[in-house]
């Protein structure tokens, strides 16, 4: 057997085991999903509205050069369904008029307010509080990018939980609601729970809330629903009952404020904020040997525009796999070290083999493989039935996903679900191979390096939190 | 006697049904509305003996609303309604200048009587009309 033919053979035999790891985690999930829905009956959400033991959250919405949508987005915070919540803009050093149209619309009044410096953030100007009986308060500080302003909106916190999300997220109604169901479940170990982050694209939105799901029509839209749902319902809900959801995302996560405090907040100048701070959580708590749960929740909706042209979406996937590679350098000690659990031991390995390798074996093997057939080193009776196990495997994840998405009904309308099909099958061939490209692409680059390629970072505006699939 | 005019500005539709049914038994006559901004035109336009005030609402909240009532020199009495409200907000409603708060989930009952104290007090007989 020759090199190349060896070679061929590890590749596609790496493509299938990636895509088994894929459906068993999908078989994971959809037993947690079947859980979760017999514990989230019975009306314990209006239990939990009505109730005075609900724990009260802080909502902290860092915003960036925001006028133009910062009172709706507010209006919208306080329109979710929740009894006790305070709302905390942190204008984290805006040229526009963020500070001036809060202080007109809610009435802000500049207070003396002593708090904690529990973390260490650019200096904070002023803090507003409304004189409306509105529990809304201001944060005027120094540009220190997304993740200072959420650590100085954390410092403000009144409240034991925060919930980090960003201007321009469209929130579901109950959203709050079901994400913290899962603290009250488990109050002594929950630490962080993360939402479901669907794309907003195509939907009908009113007043802040979306008022119908529609499926987008451009393909680079539809595609990305496939790979969001396939993210979000086949993945996640496994990982979480597994104990090891390495991503809670920073534009609709909730986390206990001590927690975050414990391991000094949100880090500055990361590329993936959020999944660095989620895997500083799991390390610390994992180091200490503290009971902890990172839980990720499938009902609490959130929704966000996702990029409508290539070059936007290049931009975004070769900075989400640059943060991943960040990410993966500086916790790489807890790669297959026992003392990290499950964490250390699958879930972290998992991420490195099948996220951040992944893109060199496939980019590899769509080269090596079809070369090696036409060259005849390779026996293509053997290879192509490789090749088409892993695609068709590959689209039966994201036909599972599909399958798990049906429970929560969105999409509805006549073709959606032929369409969504088409697209699971379609993406195999197509977008899975220019994602890859871009993740090869992202990889040209230094982690240890202090600057950020192509990135311009100005502020929280275009920074924009880990919100997809990863 | 004239019937009093009552403004219900509420964005859930059921709930708005059911407390304008509740208080036309009463012979209110009913202004719905289903949005903040709605609700402060109506109310900036027209005086009505009595406004049940959603706090939750888009466009505007209802404190807002209220607000700029207020602010306009708008003198009505206003219930606000709403399931969302820490005790501390609900006290801030009243300093601010609603007369009144109804926490939901509410009985109609309850909401009947609160509506005909406020109208009795304008001189209305809200049971007979």
């Amino acid at each position: 057997m020759s090199f190349i033919e060896l070679f061929s053979y590890v590749i596609l035999i790496y493509f299938i085991v990636m895509e088994l790891q894929l459906l068993f985690m999908s078989v994971v999930s959809f037993f947690a999903l079947r859980r979760d829905q017999f514990t989230s009956m019975h009306g314990r959400l209006h239990d939990m509205l009505t109730s005075d033991t609900t724990p009260p959250v802080s909502i902290i919405i860092p915003a960036y050069n925001e006028a133009a949508g910062i009172t709706e987005s507010v209006r919208s915070m306080a329109m979710l369904k929740y009894t006790r919540k305070e709302i905390i803009v942190v204008n984290d050093g805006s040229s526009d008029e963020t500070v001036q149209r809060m202080i007109d619309e809610f009435r802000m009044e500049p207070i003396d307010v002593p708090f904690r410096s529990s973390l260490e953030t650019q200096v904070i100007h002023r803090v507003y509080k409304s004189r409306l009986p509105l529990p809304i308060v201001l944060v005027d500080k120094e540009n220190g990018g997304k993740g200072d302003a959420i650590n100085a909106g954390i410092n403000i916190a009144a409240y034991p939980y925060v919930m980090a999300t960003d201007a321009d997220m469209v929130l579901d109604d109950e959203c709050l609601l079901r994400a913290v169901r899962h603290f009250v479940e488990d109050r002594s170990r929950t630490i962080a729970v993360g939402g479901n982050v669907r794309p907003l694209n195509g939907c009908e939105v009113r007043r802040g809330r979306v008022t119908n799901v529609v499926l987008p029509r451009r393909p680079i839209e539809l595609a990305q629903v496939v790979e969001y749902i396939r993210s979000f319902l086949s993945a996640r809900p496994g990982w979480s009952a597994l104990g090891s959801l390495l991503i809670v995302s920073g534009a609709f996560g909730i986390f206990q404020k001590r927690a975050v405090i414990e391991v000094g907040g949100f880090r500055h100048g990361h590329l993936g904020e959020d999944i660095e701070l989620t895997m500083r959580l799991h390390r610390h708590y994992r180091k200490k040997r503290i009971p902890y749960r990172i839980v990720y929740a499938p009902d609490a909706v959130a929704w966000t525009e996702v990029p409508l042209t290539r070059q936007v979406l290049r931009k975004q996937r070769i900075r989400w796999h640059r943060g991943l590679m960040q990410v993966i350098w500086q916790y790489k000690a807890m790669l297959f070290n026992p003392r990290y659990g499950i964490v250390g031991l699958y879930g972290l390995p998992a991420f490195v083999a099948f996220e951040f390798v992944a893109p060199i074996v496939e980019f590899m093997g769509w080269l090596v493989v079809p070369a090696s057939v036409i060259l005849g080193f390779l026996n293509w009776e053997i290879a192509i039935p490789l090749l088409l196990i892993s695609l068709v495997l590959g689209a039966g994840n994201s036909l599972i996903g599909l399958f798990l998405d049906e429970r929560f009904g969105y999409y509805n309308a006549p073709g959606d679900a032929a369409k969504l099909l088409v697209y699971s099958v379609g993406e195999q061939l197509g977008m899975r191979q220019r994602t890859v490209w871009w993740r090869v692409r992202a990889m040209f680059w230094n982690p240890r390096r202090k600057t950020w390629g192509d990135m311009q970072r100005t502020g929280v505006g275009n920074l924009g939190a880990e919100k997809g699939p990863a | 006697m004239n019937r009093p005019q009552v403004l219900v500005a509420e964005d859930d539709r059921v709930v708005s049904l059911l407390i304008a049914r509740s208080l036309e038994g009463v012979g209110a006559q009913i202004t719905t509305v289903y949005d903040g901004l709605d609700a402060l035109e109506v109310g900036l336009t027209t005086d009505f003996n009595l406004v049940l005030l959603d706090q939750v609402m888009p466009g505007l909240l209802g404190v807002e609303v209220l607000q700029r009532w207020i602010d306009d020199g708008k003198d009505m009495p206003v219930i606000m309604v709403s399931a969302l409200t820490a005790e501390e907000d609900i006290v801030r409603c009243l300093e601010l200048g609603a007369v009144d708060f109804i926490r939901k989930p509410f009985s109609v009952r309850e909401l009947l009587a609160r509506v005909k104290v406020h109208l009795r007090a304008q001189g209305f007989e809200p049971d007979i009309s």
